[in-house]
């Protein structure tokens, strides 16, 4: 497999685990209501429980006593079987959201760790030059974050930290950045670029908290 | 017979009951239970006696009388240690002491109020664990001040890191993989040697040192205005080493350790971003 072929793989498996990180709770709750069977029951009875809300408000207790009584023993009945129906439809939708995570996680979350675990030091694009980096820091980009934890060891057995870096020629390997680091790296630009989204474009603007404010909240602490 | 016996016992009753009320029967067993007349409990009142009257023996005490201290005063000392006694006179040191801070324009501490009255009452049990001086008392702050600090600080992070990448790694990254040879951004010869690949890790820590002085300065900035500590506040690392109590981790400061290092990693964290980013363009440079 080529370095063109895994990058479109990554970026693949990072589109649908991003896609999956943005669906959210809501969203998956009312997907799941939709082949609830308690929705529909559910719904009905909060259309009783509003109409006899209704009825009952719109007569008087003192001169209608017993329909009164009657609408309200009606009333809690209601209550209560609204109560079943909803912890019963909120057990059926979360053991679908669970069902759900559990899926995501099987078929994206460990493919990918298997997929960069596999093909981790696959070559996605060489440097355009090997001085750009320190050594150590173009060992870590073509070898991957173990190199730290290897070069010691590398240095005890060959004299030097990466003895791969030369061929048999004598010539230096040019240097390229494996598929890990790059998966990592786009995962952390991603990241950042949703922060600098939500933070500039898309969370509330919060307003400097007014003088009076302070005020009577520093009064109030002081009594 | 015995309908007639009843019916003239209920009314034989019913006599005697009015006759007691004519008589003021029940008022009198009112004013048994009440304590006024024909009753053995004491009527006074603690509302009746003077309140000033300790305060008064005290001040005598202090200015006029020294006392032996050989010879306790009885009457002072049962009025001391009664509990009511005690009380009052804590509540008393306590306006005073209000009174005083008022008159001197500032404002009164909780702490050394509670303190004061700690001193007064005995009870310490409750007061133990409390800071002894206003400066070591953690300062509570506004929520909504809060919420505007970490507004500020976030959108200053997310300021700096576009502004680094969109005009200084984007087009000096396009440069230093083009061989500083492009008709988009014409560049001096003089500057060419920068543009080199040799000097670009380089010129990026430098870059890098410069940009995270600029933000930490703006930062601590926000900080000053608001009298606000970023980490103090936000981390939920720091609010659990600081519930850690000093003695249990043989670590001195640990909390100062813990705010050092959650510093420099985020002066670490700013610099992978950008080096992220970096590798991520260059890719789409080389491929393009």
């Amino acid at each position: 497999m080529d370095g063109c072929t895994v990058v479109i793989i990554a970026l693949i498996f990072t589109a649908l685990s991003q896609l999956n990180s943005y669906v959210s709770e809501e969203w998956k709750n009312r997907v799941c209501n939709q082949i609830n069977p308690y929705f529909p029951q559910l719904t009905i009875k909060l259309k009783e429980h509003t109409a006899l809300v209704e009825a009952n408000n719109s007569i008087s207790a003192q001169d209608n006593y017993a329909q009164w009584t009657k609408n309200n023993r009606k009333l809690d009945k209601l209550k209560k079987e609204i109560d079943d129906l909803k912890e019963k439809l909120f057990h059926f939708n979360k053991s679908k959201i669970d069902t759900w995570n559990k899926l995501a996680k099987l078929m994206i979350t460990v493919p990918f760790l298997l997929f960069k675990l596999w093909k981790g030091k696959t070559i996605v694009y060489t440097l355009p030059s090997n001085q750009m980096f320190p050594s150590v820091i173009n060992g870590v980009w073509h070898n991957g974050f173990l190199f730290v934890a290897l070069a010691p060891l590398n240095w005890i057995r060959h004299g030097a930290i990466h003895p791969a870096a030369v061929t048999s020629e004598g010539n230096y390997i040019s240097f390229g950045i494996s598929l890990g680091i790059w998966c990592w790296a786009l995962n952390t630009v991603i990241s950042t670029i949703e922060f600098i989204v939500n933070q500039l474009f898309i969370r509330e603007k919060v307003t400097a908290p007014t003088i009076d404010n302070k005020d009577n909240e520093k009064s109030s602490k002081t009594l | 017979m015995s309908e007639l016996s009843d019916a003239e016992k209920r009314k034989i009753l019913r006599e005697r009951r009015q006759k007691k009320f004519g008589n003021g029967g029940a008022s009198s067993r009112l004013n048994k239970i009440t304590g006024q007349v024909d009753s053995n409990l004491s009527t006074e009142s603690p509302l009746d006696t003077p309140r000033s009257a300790p305060i008064e023996s005290k001040q005598q005490e202090t200015l006029i009388d020294i006392p032996d201290p050989e010879i306790p005063n009885i009457d002072d000392h049962i009025q001391k240690t009664t509990p009511a006694a005690k009380i009052e006179d804590a509540q008393l040191n306590l306006f005073k002491q209000l009174a005083d801070m008022q008159k001197d324009g500032s404002s009164p501490d909780l702490f050394s109020l509670l303190k004061s009255m700690n001193g007064e009452t005995g009870d310490d049990s409750i007061f133990k664990n409390l800071p002894t001086s206003p400066e070591d008392a953690p300062t509570p702050v506004d929520t909504e001040l809060l919420k505007y600090h970490d507004y500020l600080v976030n959108r200053l992070k997310a300021k700096t890191i576009l502004i680094k990448w969109m005009f200084f790694l984007l087009p000096y990254l396009y440069l230093v993989t083009r061989g500083g040879r492009t008709p988009l951004i014409p560049v001096p010869e003089m500057l060419s040697i920068l543009l080199d690949p040799s000097y670009f890790f380089m010129i990026f820590t430098s870059f890098e040192m410069v940009a995270t002085s600029i933000y930490y300065q703006k930062l601590q900035s926000i900080e000053r205005n608001h009298k606000i500590n970023t980490l103090d506040n936000s981390s939920k690392i720091v609010k659990l080493v600081s519930m850690i109590p000093e003695g249990i981790i043989p670590v001195p400061n640990l909390k100062g350790k813990v705010v050092l290092a959650l510093q420099y990693w985020d002066v670490l964290s700013l610099f992978l971003t950008d080096i992220c980013f970096v590798l991520l363009f260059i890719g789409i440079v080389v491929y393009f």
